[in-house]
């Protein structure tokens, strides 16, 4: 498999009062054309710093280790000038928030958002950037596209506003889109049409998605494959039916164990103990450890490297190695 | 239920919200709760279901008295919330608590959270000096928080550990009805659930009644007995909790639970996808509320033109369709067809 996009010893930190905080801590992991990879954790366990550090969109507090690498056909963007990163951020890689509500320019209209991006990066008209605006809003589902592109976002209701940023950040093509909590802020129905819409792009349009989640829900039906992460690191990654069906790393487990669901008996959840630890001060030894129920005294002073347990799937866990302890 | 009467009685609750306009004119009317009834048994737990901008956290407020109701009356334990005196009204008030979903905005943040489960108990007069002191430790401990919280200020804790706090001031006023509302969407999964069991296993030792508040059926499915789903300010369907999931009655309540991602590759519901929300709340349809979006294909005239009224079709059921009697099938729960047709969702 020739990666499209090879992220490697990724390490982002923050400076803060707290001290360094270590948001995102030895990341590697490989996308594939046409794949959708999702990333999955809990708050401030690292996901989005993750997404954002791949297109160095944070500011000036983040620090990326410099022996981190992030390579887009063959190019490691982390030592791009800010110029040549402009030619492939929004056109190569695009990506999408959480909040259409404030990614959205206010003042602009939605057609003016959509064309910005094409003249951009397009040597393009604007007769016929305004032509390709309504084609995109089109294929992102919006009926009487050449009506609403005079409309302004706060005209548009919540599941709309997120269709025109997809539109906008479809509008040169990307190989990959990275959508970081595309639906959170929608409503189950509205989200329900947005990952209809982004099941059916990725199969018209072959495009690689990473798709960054903390519902376990959302990510079951739209990722082909799943990075699990925890205290700033991956613990697992998996094929998606693979990982549901059989998760190794106890934290996957607790949690699928823990999410409330409506295809199985309603019977007491099977919570996790204690609370997520902060990026300011992850736990020794295994950063799951003192939440774990398999937990023993090497899980508290040595921190187990990502392993390969077969060859579809690493782990991150001493299990891997002493598999006995599983069954107690 | 045995009781005489039950513990929260709303009779035909409207509450509408004016805004815009200047000196009384221009002014638009968005109708937020629209006549409403709903009972709750004492020591029973009732969902209450919707999406943003149903009216269910208003239905909450407006059962509190925290919101005066344009229409309609509020009995809790059988007075008269709405003809209460202010004094009355304060007495009353001790035994209904409110739990918000973001603790961290709900209390105080200079003060101390042991000070903060402290208040509510002096204020009413149950507990003053040492033995408030000593109730206080008791409520953390209730609550599953370890004593040495005390003294430690809401920005110090966690966001379930802050959670546990909101619970642990609403029962330190011995409250029998709590409203949640949303008490658990501000979690992550893992803390979500040690909260849910938290409020389950407190309402079977202490026999207290629950509104729960959430726009998440599945979390909802877990601690009501009974929910009742909200859309456009009014009731859509009200039914016991097995009976709701397994055999919902109203297309709306199929398609939220069509809706809901499963967290399992191999088992991948055909969602019901409903067309956008294409109308603001100040212009809702005439007919149905739901008419525009509806899924049903008996969809006719008749929604378009009539409210339909809520019904009680079944014993502890009640539905606000037309055509209540051929529901529509939940889709059946099947593996997800590979050549996905690409047709127009809108």
């Amino acid at each position: 498999m020739t990666a499209l996009l090879r992220v490697r010893r990724l390490r982002t930190t923050f400076a803060s009062d707290a001290g360094t905080v270590r948001a995102v801590d030895d990341v590697s992991f490989d996308l594939a054309p046409g794949e959708t990879l999702a990333i999955v954790g809990e708050s401030g366990c690292g996901k989005t710093v993750t997404a954002l550090s791949i297109l160095r969109l944070l500011d000036d507090s983040a620090h990326i280790a410099d022996e981190a690498t992030v390579e887009y056909d063959g190019v490691n963007l982390l030592a791009l000038s800010s110029r040549e990163l402009r030619r492939i951020r929004g056109a190569e890689i695009a990506m999408i928030f959480q909040e259409p509500t404030t990614s959205l320019n206010p003042v602009l209209s939605v057609g003016t958002q959509v064309t910005e991006t094409l003249r951009a990066h397009r040597s393009i008209g604007r007769r016929a950037a305004r032509q390709r605006a309504v084609e995109l809003l089109n294929l992102v589902g919006i009926v009487d596209a050449e009506h609403r592109i005079r409309a302004y976002p706060h005209e548009l209701s919540g599941g709309l506003q997120q269709r025109v940023m997809i539109a906008i950040a479809l509008a040169c093509d990307p190989k990959i889109l990275i959508a970081d909590e595309p639906t959170t802020a929608l409503d189950v129905t509205v989200q329900a049409q947005i990952l209809e819409l982004l099941a059916e792009l990725k199969h018209r349009l072959g495009m690689a998605m990473i798709l960054i989640s903390h519902d376990l829900g959302v990510v079951a039906g739209l990722a082909d494959r799943i990075a699990v992460m925890y205290g700033g690191q991956i613990v697992e990654e998996a094929p998606t039916s693979l990982l549901f069906s059989q998760p190794s790393h106890p934290y996957t487990d607790a949690l699928l164990q823990a999410v409330p669901r409506l295809d199985r008996p309603a019977h007491r959840l099977t919570a996790i103990p204690g609370v997520v630890p902060r990026a300011s001060d992850w736990p020794a030894g295994c950063r799951f450890h003192p939440r774990c129920a398999l937990a023993w005294e090497r899980c508290g002073s040595e921190l187990p490297t990502l392993a390969e347990e077969s060859a579809a799937r690493r782990v991150r866990c001493w299990l891997l190695e002493e598999p006995q302890r599983r069954s107690p | 239920m045995t009781e005489p009467h039950p513990l929260v009685e709303a009779q035909s609750l409207i509450k509408e919200f004016r805004f815009g306009g200047f000196l009384g004119t221009g002014s638009r009317v968005i109708r937020a709760v629209d006549d409403v009834t709903l009972s709750i048994a004492r020591g029973e737990a009732v969902g209450l279901v919707g999406e943003s901008g149903s009216g269910k956290t208003t239905l909450g407020r407006l059962i509190l008295r925290l919101l005066e109701p344009s229409e309609g009356t509020v009995r809790f334990d059988g007075h008269d919330l709405l003809a209460l005196d202010r004094r009355s009204l304060r007495t009353l008030r001790r035994r209904m608590q409110v739990v918000f979903q973001d603790s961290a905005g709900s209390l105080n943040p200079r003060m101390m959270v042991g000070a903060a489960v402290r208040e509510p108990m002096v204020v009413h007069r149950l507990y003053r000096g040492r033995a408030a002191d000593a109730r206080v430790v008791e409520l953390f401990g209730e609550v599953g928080l370890d004593a040495s919280h005390v003294g430690q200020y809401p920005h110090e804790l966690s966001g379930g550990q802050r959670q546990r706090v909101g619970i642990a001031r609403a029962l330190s006023v011995e409250a029998e009805l709590l409203v949640l509302d949303e008490p658990v969407s501000a979690l992550d999964v893992s803390v979500q659930a040690q909260v849910l069991n938290l409020l389950a296993d407190l309402r079977a030792r202490r026999h207290l009644t629950y509104l729960f508040i959430a726009h998440d059926l599945a979390v909802v499915r877990h601690l009501a007995e009974r929910v009742a789903v909200m859309y456009a300010g009014r009731l859509a369907e009200s039914a016991p909790t097995a009976t709701l999931f397994t055999r919902p009655l109203h297309p709306y309540t199929t398609s939220l639970l069509s809706a809901i991602p499963t967290p399992d590759p191999a088992r991948q519901a055909t969602r019901i996808v409903l067309a956008d929300e294409t109308k603001r709340a100040t212009e809702r349809p005439r007919g149905c509320a739901f008419h525009e979006r509806c899924p049903h294909p008996r969809k006719d005239e008749r929604c378009r033109a009539e409210a339909p009224a809520l019904r009680n079709v079944e014993p502890e059921r009640h539905v606000a369709c037309h055509y209540s009697d051929e529901p529509i099938p939940v889709p059946s729960v099947a593996a997800r067809p590979t050549g996905h047709a690409p047709d127009d969702p809108a």
